[in-house]
C-alpha cells in the first residue's frame, strides 16, 4: 500500500504543473467569459435575468469537454513518459515490486487527474454564481437561482444532476471514457491488433445500443451525459451502472495484462 | 519534494470527493426554497381554516408540491419528473375540470405503444419530421401514419392512403335526414383549444351552437370511461351513453367503414347495432334527441352515477336555454331522476361540472365575461336529485376573467379557485383572457364562500411569476415557466 502511494506521488508529480495549468486556465477562461455576458446582460434595461441563460450564452460546455480530455491526455503522457522521454520504463522493471501497482499508480493518478477537471468545473460555476450575485441587483435575480439553474440548464443537469445516482452515473462514465483511452493507447503502442478489433466492436455495440434508442427501441441502459429529465427507472439505472463497470474492468485488465507482458 | 505531492494528491481528492458529495446538502436546501405566499384581497383567511389546499407548479424538468395548512404553506420541490409525468401534468393543467381526459389519453397511449409498437419520440430524436411515424400494420394491407406530437398536448392523426381523417375519439351521431351520417371529430392544438372538424359526404359545415370547450363528453366511473355524444339543436335521431372498452379500435379508422356508414340509414337502430360491433365500445343507452328539441350537453359522475347535462330551447324565452341534469343508473342502465337546473342564454355561454364523491358542481359562464358566473351545487339524496345554493361569482376586477378552475363543496360552503392574469385591461376589451399575453403574471386565485356570501378571495402568489416576468430576452418556450396543476381541497384530519 505504502508503496501504490508513493509511485501515485511519483506520477502525479509529472501531472501536476499541467494539471494545474488546466485547472487555471479552466476557471479563469471560463469566468472571463462569464464577466463578459454578465456585462451584456446588463446592457439590458428588465429584469430578471436567468442565471442559465447567462451561462447557456457563452461556450462553457465546449471549454469543460477540452479541459476533460486535456486531463485525459495527460494520463497518456504518463504512459508513454515511460518508453519514449526518458526510458524510466527500464528502471521500473529493475525495480522489485509487482508490475501492478506502477500500473494502478497510472491509472489512480489519471482519474484523479480527471476527478479534479470535473470538481473544478463545479467550483467554476460556483465563482460563476458569486459574479452574478455581486454585480446583479438583488431584485433582478431569481429567488432560489442557482438551484433552479441546476435544474433547468442543460449543461448543468447533465453534468451535475442533483441526485447521486446519476452523478454516480456520470462520473463512470468519465472513469470508462478514461479507462478507455488508457487501453486503446496501450494496444497501440504494443501493437496488438487482436486488442484494437476489440476495442473497435465494443465501441460499434454501444453505438449501435444508443443508436436503437433514438430508432424507438426501449432503451435500457444511459450512457454518457443526459439531462436528468430522461429519469432511470430501477432497472435502466442499474443495467447502466453494470455496463459501465463491466466496460471499465475488462479494459482495466486487458490493459494491465499488455502492460504486465510489457516488451516495449 | 516527494511528500508535497503526496499532499497534492491527497487534496486532490478529498476535496473533489467533499465538493461533489457536498452537492447533496445544496440540493437538500434548494428543495426547501421555493417560496409562496398567500395575498388577502378580501375578508378573512380563516374561511380557509377548516380545510387543505395542495396543488402544484411544474415546468419541463421539475415540479413543486404545496400546501396551505392553517394560513401556512409548505413547499416540496421534486428535482427530477420524467417526461411521462410532464406530460401528465401538462394534461392536468388544460382539462383542468374533467380528469378523465388525461386518464383516458395515458390508457390509451399505452395500450397503442403496448399493442402496436408506437413510441414517443424524444424532443431531439433525428428523424426527418420529428411529429411523423409511419406505421406498418401486420396484415401489410394499409399504411397509416399516426402523427404524434411529443411535447403537445395530444394531436393523434390517422392518415389513411385514400383520404385523411382525424380520429381523437369515436363520436357517432345521426345527422338531419338527407345529410346522412356525419362524423365528429375532435382534436386539440397545442393550447388546449379544441377544433370540431366535420366532414359528411355533401362537405356541408354550420355554425357551431354551442362550443363545448370544457370537454363534458367523456368521464370516469369505477375505473371504467364512458362517452357521451354531444349535440345541439341541428342533431337529429340518437345520442348515446356509451362503456369505452378497447383503445386499439380507436387507433386507427377503416376506410371502409367510412364509405359504409355513408350508405346507412340513420334512423335503423338494428344497423347501428350490427355497426357497433365493429368498435371499441358498447352502446348503452340511446337518448332521443326529438328532432333537435333534446341537446345533450355533457356528462359527469354524482354519486356512482353518470351525470347527464341536457338542454332545450323548448319553452324558454328567445335565446335562452333550460338545462336540465339527468342522473343514469348504468347498473340499472336507465335514467333515475331528473332536476330542472335553471336557463340560461344560449349563445356564447359555457358549463364547466366539477364532480366531486357526493355533489357535483355546475359553472355557468358567460364566455364573453359580461355576466357573472353562476355556480349551482347538486346532491343526490334520497333518490332524486337536490339543488342546494346558487350563487353568484362576481368578477374580481374588470381585468380577471371568471372561469372557474375547480370547486369543492361542504357543509354549505364553496371552496374556488381560478387561475388569472393580473394584467390591467381596457374596459371595453372585447374578451378579456381570450388571447395569450406573455407579459402577464398569473396568479392563483382562492375564493371561499359561505351559502351564498363571498367571505373570502386570496391571491397565492411566489417565486414562480418570476419565470413570466419579462427578461431581456423574452423566452419563448412556455415548457420553462412553471405553471399551475390543478388544486385540490380536502377537508382538515381532525386531530385526536
Amino acid at each position: 500500500m505504502k508503496k501504490l502511494f508513493f509511485y501515485i506521488a511519483f506520477e502525479f508529480r509529472t501531472l501536476y504543473w499541467k494539471l494545474l495549468a488546466v485547472a487555471v486556465l479552466l476557471l479563469g477562461l471560463q469566468n472571463l467569459l462569464f464577466h463578459q455576458a454578465i456585462d451584456q446582460a446588463a446592457g439590458y434595461s428588465v429584469f430578471p435575468v436567468r442565471f442559465e441563460e447567462l451561462m447557456a450564452s457563452f461556450p462553457c460546455s465546449l471549454l469543460f469537454y477540452v479541459a476533460l480530455v486535456l486531463s485525459m491526455g495527460l494520463g497518456v503522457l504518463l504512459l508513454l513518459r515511460d518508453s519514449f522521454r526518458t526510458k524510466s520504463m527500464y528502471t521500473l522493471l529493475t525495480v522489485p515490486v509487482p508490475r501492478s501497482i506502477p500500473f494502478a499508480a497510472k491509472l489512480l493518478a489519471t482519474l484523479l487527474g480527471v476527478l479534479t477537471v470535473y470538481t473544478v468545473q463545479l467550483l467554476s460555476v460556483c465563482l460563476f454564481y458569486a459574479q452574478f450575485v455581486s454585480r446583479i441587483p438583488e431584485e433582478a435575480r431569481m429567488h432560489n437561482g442557482l438551484y433552479l439553474a441546476f435544474l433547468r440548464s442543460d449543461f448543468l443537469a447533465a453534468l451535475f444532476p442533483l441526485s447521486p445516482d446519476a452523478l454516480l452515473v456520470n462520473l463512470l462514465t468519465v472513469v470508462c471514457v478514461a479507462m478507455a483511452i488508457f487501453y486503446a493507447v496501450l494496444v497501440i503502442q504494443h501493437r496488438r491488433l487482436q486488442g484494437f478489433l476489440l476495442m473497435v466492436w465494443l465501441y460499434l455495440c454501444i453505438r449501435v445500443m444508443n443508436e436503437a434508442y433514438w430508432l424507438g427501441m426501449p432503451v435500457f441502459f444511459r450512457l454518457g451525459f443526459q439531462r436528468s429529465f430522461y429519469t432511470y427507472e430501477a432497472p435502466q439505472f442499474y443495467v447502466s451502472l453494470a455496463l459501465l463497470v463491466v466496460c471499465s474492468g475488462l479494459m482495466t485488465w486487458l490493459g494491465y495484462r499488455i502492460y504486465r507482458s510489457g516488451d516495449a | 519534494m516527494k511528500r508535497r505531492f503526496v499532499w497534492a494528491a491527497l487534496a486532490a481528492l478529498v476535496l473533489s470527493v467533499s465538493i461533489l458529495s457536498g452537492m447533496r446538502i445544496f440540493a437538500a436546501q434548494g428543495e426547501k426554497g421555493e417560496r409562496l405566499w398567500l395575498v388577502t384581497e378580501q375578508g378573512e383567511p380563516d374561511a380557509l381554516a377548516d380545510v387543505v389546499v395542495s396543488g402544484g407548479l411544474f415546468d419541463e424538468t421539475h415540479s413543486v408540491r404545496y400546501s396551505i395548512e392553517e394560513g401556512q404553506i409548505s413547499t416540496q420541490i421534486e428535482p427530477r419528473i420524467t417526461r411521462e409525468q410532464f406530460r401528465a401534468y401538462q394534461r392536468s393543467a388544460y382539462w383542468y375540470s374533467n380528469p378523465s381526459w388525461y386518464d383516458a389519453q395515458t390508457d390509451s397511449d399505452v395500450t397503442l405503444a403496448n399493442d402496436l409498437g408506437i413510441y414517443w419520440f424524444p424532443p431531439t430524436a433525428k428523424v426527418e419530421e420529428q411529429n411523423k411515424l409511419i406505421q406498418e400494420f401486420k396484415d401489410g394491407t394499409r399504411t397509416v401514419t399516426r402523427v404524434l406530437k411529443s411535447d403537445q398536448i395530444c394531436t393523434t392523426e390517422t392518415v389513411h392512403k385514400n383520404g385523411k381523417s382525424i380520429l381523437m375519439l369515436p363520436a357517432y351521431y345521426i345527422e338531419m335526414p338527407g345529410i346522412r351520417f356525419f362524423r365528429l371529430e375532435s382534436y386539440y392544438t397545442e393550447t388546449g383549444e379544441r377544433f370540431e372538424h366535420r366532414e359528411s359526404q355533401e362537405g356541408r359545415d354550420w355554425a357551431i351552437e354551442h362550443s363545448n370547450k370544457s370537454d363534458n363528453k367523456l368521464c370516469q366511473l369505477n375505473g371504467d370511461y364512458y362517452y357521451i355524444t354531444t349535440t345541439n339543436s341541428n342533431y337529429r335521431g340518437y345520442g348515446s351513453i356509451c362503456r369505452l372498452e378497447n383503445w386499439d379500435a380507436y387507433a386507427f379508422m377503416q376506410w371502409e367503414d367510412d364509405q359504409r356508414y355513408a350508405r346507412y340509414d340513420p334512423l335503423d337502430l338494428e344497423r347501428l347495432k350490427e355497426l357497433d360491433a365493429h368498435q371499441g365500445y358498447t352502446r348503452l343507452y340511446n337518448i332521443d334527441l326529438e328532432e333537435g328539441k333534446r341537446c345533450i350537453y355533457g356528462m359527469s359522475v354524482l354519486d356512482e352515477k353518470l351525470a347527464v347535462l341536457t338542454y332545450t330551447q323548448e319553452g324558454a324565452p328567445e335565446g335562452m336555454a333550460n338545462y336540465a341534469l339527468w342522473l343514469f343508473d348504468v347498473a340499472r342502465n336507465q335514467f333515475v331522476c331528473k332536476q330542472e337546473v335553471g336557463s340560461f342564454p344560449l349563445k356564447d355561454y359555457q358549463v364547466d361540472l366539477f364532480p366531486q364523491e357526493d355533489a357535483i358542481t355546475l359553472c355557468f359562464y358567460s364566455k364573453t365575461q359580461k355576466e357573472p358566473a353562476q355556480l349551482l351545487t347538486v346532491v343526490h339524496q334520497e333518490g332524486r336529485l337536490r339543488p342546494l345554493n346558487r350563487l353568484k361569482l362576481e368578477r374580481p376586477r374588470p381585468a380577471i376573467p371568471t372561469e372557474v378552475r375547480g370547486v369543492w363543496y361542504r357543509d354549505g360552503k364553496t371552496y374556488l379557485y381560478q387561475i388569472i392574469s393580473d394584467l390591467e385591461r381596457p374596459e371595453n376589451e372585447e374578451e378579456p383572457g381570450g388571447d395569450y399575453r406573455p407579459d402577464a403574471l398569473p396568479s392563483l386565485l382562492i375564493s371561499v364562500f359561505e351559502g351564498e356570501r363571498l367571505c373570502y378571495t386570496g391571491r397565492l402568489e411566489g417565486d414562480y411569476q418570476e419565470d413570466y416576468a419579462v427578461t431581456g430576452r423574452l423566452s419563448t418556450n412556455i415548457q420553462v415557466r412553471r405553471s399551475f396543476s390543478p388544486v385540490a381541497f380536502a377537508a382538515k384530519e381532525e386531530q385526536p
